[in-house]
């Protein structure tokens, strides 16, 4: 990465024209890269997908274009060494843009699907990290496709850790919390971009691989492996057969399936304090206890709440449907629509709670759960001492009041999104329930929800979600300040064109 | 300035000064003996009747009302220091004593309840007392005219508040009187009326009873509605209760002109009743002023637009048709009045509308009508702030190093009031989670507990699904209507009260042991 020198910000014109340049050239360098990335994992499937030969063409002629030409751009593409939130938010969304294009891109070339639409949602919905897929005949598509397929949510995930690292710096806090001694890092003691992203690779990378030799060992093929693990640690839930983990119907590939969702729901911050030894952090984590105890009672109450249905098999079945809930990984139980109306309603509340800030998984996120419960009770105590100085603490770290008001913004956008979003649903066609599941579902990048038929989606669903998907996987603040300041900036050119005509004319 | 003797108040039956102090229980037996004289009016009532022989189970409970209001009130007195946290479990205390003692006649009558469905008379009571109008009496046309006008009294009593009504009164409320009308009052802050807090809570009375007065005098006046109608249907209507003597609600009448009166009367008791009582005192620019208040009646022009156009265009009924049940229902899910207007060849049931349509409702009910109003829900007001503040965090997250405050109207809200109200949409929606978990668990279906959840917060009355306005909240287990009904007393007392009364409670108990 080269950073350039950058001039001084200046007040006035001067000033915003350098925030400006900034924004465009970190965007450039950020599209680039992604799209780097995503040539090699083209060239990667590519190569796989030689052994069957179909779509393989395809796949490494796209990667190799791509991958080329982007990192000859950005070889001399400037980075500016410390840019404006604006700046970053804009990259992502561009980086995100490029993957989805490029992706899209492979689907139709391979003939994956010869539907523009189809390809692009579908390749939204895996850079989203979610589940909702609109490829038939899943069985039937090439092995570099598979892989190709499983890569865009590993890729995807990775983003949204890499989004994370280099927003958090910058201090966005409704993007994730300061961190206490087991979380992620404050803006004081973060360490730079870069060494950020590679303790996320590397975590991201030994868990990958240890899921993938896992799932080997407990029966699957290699390609299935991989594919599979790289959709568990990257909480997405693409498989390469129709019916989710049940089409292999293994209690050791499902016990696999189950640890490495529930580790996804991990912060990967904790995760790198364990990869290091230091194991006592993982104690300290209250996010982390808090976690695994909605886990625990999540799956006792499932159980008990579904025992009528199937005995002793309730217990297997609940444990697999709360982890991929509560990690945001899409894996779809098999036959939940049909368990019971309290067990439906407690997995939709645990998929909109999701799992532990700073992973690949999305929903409200434990962290900011708790900071909200700790600011409804300090507002509660407020009522009784009006006068007390009650500070809202995670662990041992007191929260800011700056970053308490932009969780609670965020919950409201959360909220609303939601709300939107089943009034559109139901606009399209959706039924009350589903539409509730299926907006709360998308939103927290899982996919499949209890009572919603995501099998034959319209094209009017098909947009809603994907906004949805799109907002989520960003944490609504990049993709909403982006348009805030598309919208804005586009009013103040028509009101300066409104005001310079008369003007030129006479 | 004469000090009145500890303990001893003009109310006061017992002329010897009693010594136990508790204010709490004190206040409880001032507001039960409020109940009495209702009681006695719907005895009457009931006397009158020539269909019914109802009369002896509410003149029985109103002896016992009578009974332990006098015990209460003078047996107790309230303490020289009233501190901020001893006004929680006042209002706790005080609508848990009226609502079990507001179903007496209920459990005391076997053909409504009796002993045997004790947890049904609670529900009734409570919806009742809260102003929320879900109801689990079952034939209700069949019932006595004099037990029908207590159900409909004790949403008029719960209305403006019982505690409202207490300080309206006490003269001995001079330092906790502010805080216990703030933990009663719907909205985030009770407005000052008169130099005395008790001043203010009998001017906001008065323009209450007014407003009734009114509703009845209109609804007398359109044809076909009788004067027994008349005055069940505003006292209801003015508290936006939404309870009604007939099982078909207002669509009993198949009048356009019942349903204009009604949704004209609840639109004037979902809206300040501070700004009502500057207008009668000539001030009608005062509305104007107040933002939350028209941008409630905007909401509620925007609502019936939007529904009538789905009913018109997605279920294929007359435009006329659409808007007169579209508005109509608008008002009542806004207002939380909870009234119905099912009748031959309308669109009464929303419970059947199209999903969309039920989303807006849904939302309508969340928000609910303006600050001091007998409305339920969030309120306008705090709606108005949270969208103020989540705009206000997507510019921080553009610009983290900026400060901006949260304006309404050009007018910068403070910190602690913006803190307030997002503490109380934690909790709201935090009470609104665990709630439809629990009911959810219980059995209902995902759309009716949701609803349903959403209804008792509200205090609004039927929900969707099963438990819609052609059904009856009957549809939900006996355990999650005790559940619901927590939720009204939750949703009324605006969750912050509860939750502070019911932690003052505990720690005094535990502090015993």
């Amino acid at each position: 990465m080269r950073a350039s020198a950058d001039p001084p910000a200046r007040r006035g014109s001067t000033g915003k024209r350098t925030r400006s340049r900034a924004s465009t050239d970190l965007a450039l360098w950020a599209s680039g890269w992604a799209t780097v990335v995503c040539g090699l994992g083209l060239v990667l499937s590519g190569l796989i997908g030689l052994a069957d030969g179909a779509g393989a063409a395809a796949l490494l002629g796209l990667g190799v274009g791509c991958g080329t030409a982007a990192g000859l751009f950005v070889r001399r593409a400037p980075v500016p060494s410390h840019p404006p939130p604006m700046a970053i938010f804009t990259a992502a969304c561009s980086a995100w843009f490029m993957m989805i294009l490029t992706s899209t891109g492979a689907y139709l070339l391979t003939g994956a699907t010869g539907s523009l639409p189809d390809a692009l949602f579908e390749s939204v919905a895996g850079f989203c990290t979610t589940n909702i897929s609109v490829l038939s005949e899943l069985e039937s598509l090439p092995a570099g496709v598979l892989l190709w397929r499983a890569l865009t949510q590993w890729l995807g995930g990775l983003a949204a850790l890499a989004l994370l690292a280099a927003a958090l710096p910058l201090h966005v806090p409704a993007l994730v919390l300061p961190g206490d001694s087991a979380g992620l890092p404050d803006r004081a003691s973060a360490p730079p971009f870069g060494t950020q992203l590679r303790r996320i690779a590397v975590v991201y990378c030994i868990v990958g691989g240890l899921c993938a030799t896992a799932y080997a060992i407990a029966g699957m093929g290699a390609l299935d492996a991989f594919s599979y693990a790289f959709t568990t640690v990257s909480t997405g839930g693409f498989g390469n057969h129709p019916g989710g983990l049940g089409y292999f119907d293994s209690t050791a590939i499902e016990s696999v399936a189950t640890v490495f969702m529930a580790l996804a729901g991990v912060s990967v911050v904790t995760l790198w304090w364990a990869v290091r030894g230091r194991w006592g952090v993982l104690w300290r984590s209250f996010e982390l206890r808090a976690y695994l105890l909605v886990l625990a009672v999540g799956i006792a109450v499932v159980t008990a709440l579904t025992w009528s249905d199937g005995g002793s098999g309730a217990l297997r079945r609940a444990t697999v449907a709360v982890t991929a809930a509560s990690s945001s990984t899409g894996f779809e139980p098999a036959g939940w629509s049909g368990w019971s109306w309290g067990a439906q309603t407690l997995l939709v509340a645990l998929i909109a709670t999701g799992g532990m800030a700073g992973t690949a998984g999305g929903g409200f996120q434990m962290r900011r759960a708790i900071a909200a419960a700790r600011y409804a009770y300090r507002e509660l105590v407020t009522e009784i001492h009006p006068h007390t100085v009650h500070v809202v603490k995670i662990g041992r770290r007191a929260v800011t009041e700056r970053t308490l008001a932009l969780l609670n913004g965020y919950q409201i956008l959360f909220a609303v999104a939601v709300l939107a979003g089943v009034f559109g649903l139901s606009l399209a066609g959706m039924d009350l329930w589903a539409g509730a599941g299926a907006s709360i579902s998308a939103l927290a990048t899982l996919g499949p929800a209890p009572g919603a038929d995501l099998g034959a989606l319209g094209g009017g669903e098909r947009s809603i979600l994907a906004v949805l998907m799109v907002l989520g996987r960003l944490s609504f603040f990049p993709l909403v300040v982006v348009a805030g300041g598309a919208v804005s900036g586009t009013r103040r050119l028509l009101l300066a064109e409104r005001s310079n005509g008369p003007r030129a004319h006479s | 300035m004469r000090q009145p003797l500890r303990g001893v108040s003009e109310f006061s039956l017992v002329p010897r000064a009693p010594h136990r102090e508790n204010l709490s229980l004190h206040v409880v037996g001032l507001a039960l003996l409020f109940l009495v004289p209702g009681m006695l009016i719907a005895t009457l009532v009931e006397w009158g009747s020539a269909t019914s022989d109802g009369e002896r189970p509410l003149l029985v409970a109103a002896l016992i009302t009578a009974a332990v209001g006098v015990i209460l009130f003078a047996g107790f007195r309230p303490p020289d220091d009233v501190r901020p946290a001893d006004v929680f479990p006042v209002v706790v205390w005080t609508w848990l004593w009226c609502s079990v003692l507001g179903g007496l006649p209920y459990v005391l009558d076997a053909d409504v309840f009796g002993w045997s469905q004790w947890d049904s008379a609670l529900f009734e009571s409570i919806s009742g007392f809260t102003a929320s109008g879900s109801t689990v009496l079952t034939d209700i046309d069949s019932h006595g005219r004099g037990l029908l006008l207590w159900r409909q009294l004790t949403q008029w009593y719960g209305g403006m508040g019982m505690v409202v009504l207490a300080v309206s009164v006490l003269p001995l409320l001079g330092v906790g009187g502010q805080e216990l009308m703030r933990a009663e009052t719907p909205g985030p802050e009770s407005d000052r009326l008169a130099p005395r807090i008790s001043g203010t809570a009998k001017r906001l009375w008065l323009v209450y009873a007014g407003l009734t007065v009114a509703i009845a005098v209109a609804l007398f006046a359109v044809p076909g509605v009788s004067l027994y109608d008349a005055v069940a249907h505003a006292l209801t209507a003015a508290g936006t209760g939404g309870f009604s003597p007939y099982g078909g609600s207002i669509g009993h009448f198949e009048s356009l002109g019942a349903e204009l009166v009604m949704a004209t009367g609840m639109i004037g008791g979902a809206m300040s009743f501070s700004l009502h009582y500057r207008a009668l005192r000539g001030d009608w620019r005062a509305y104007g002023r107040a933002r939350d208040q028209m941008l409630f009646l905007k909401i509620l022009a925007g609502a019936a637009m939007v529904i009538t156009l789905l009913l018109w265009l997605r279920q294929g009924a007359s435009f006329g048709l659409s808007l007169r049940d579209a508005f109509f229902n608008v008002v009542t899910l806004a207002t939380s009045g909870g009234f119905h207007n099912i009748r031959p060849g309308g669109l009464g049931d929303f419970a059947a509308w199209t999903a969309p349509a039920q989303v807006v409702l849904g939302v309508l009910m969340l928000i609910g009508g303006g600050a001091g109003s007998t409305s339920g829900g969030m309120k306008v007001f705090r709606a108005q702030i949270s969208a103020a503040h989540a705009l206000r965090t997507i510019r921080l997250a553009r610009r983290p190093r900026s400060v901006i405050p949260v304006k309404l109207g050009g007018a910068v809200i403070p910190e602690s009031v913006v803190g307030r109200v997002l503490g109380f949409g934690t909790l709201y929606i935090m009470s609104f989670g665990v709630g439809t978990l629990i009911v959810a668990s219980l059995g209902a279906d995902p759309v009716s507990a949701v609803s349903g959840v959403i209804s008792a917060l509200s205090n609004m009355g039927p929900a969707l699904g099963e438990a819609g306005p052609s059904s009856n909240f009957t549809i939900f287990a006996r355990p999650a209507r005790l559940v619901l009904a927590g939720l009204m007393i939750i949703g009324r007392l605006e969750i912050t009260a509860v939750f502070l009364g019911a932690a003052v409670i505990l720690r005094h108990v535990l502090r015993r042991r």
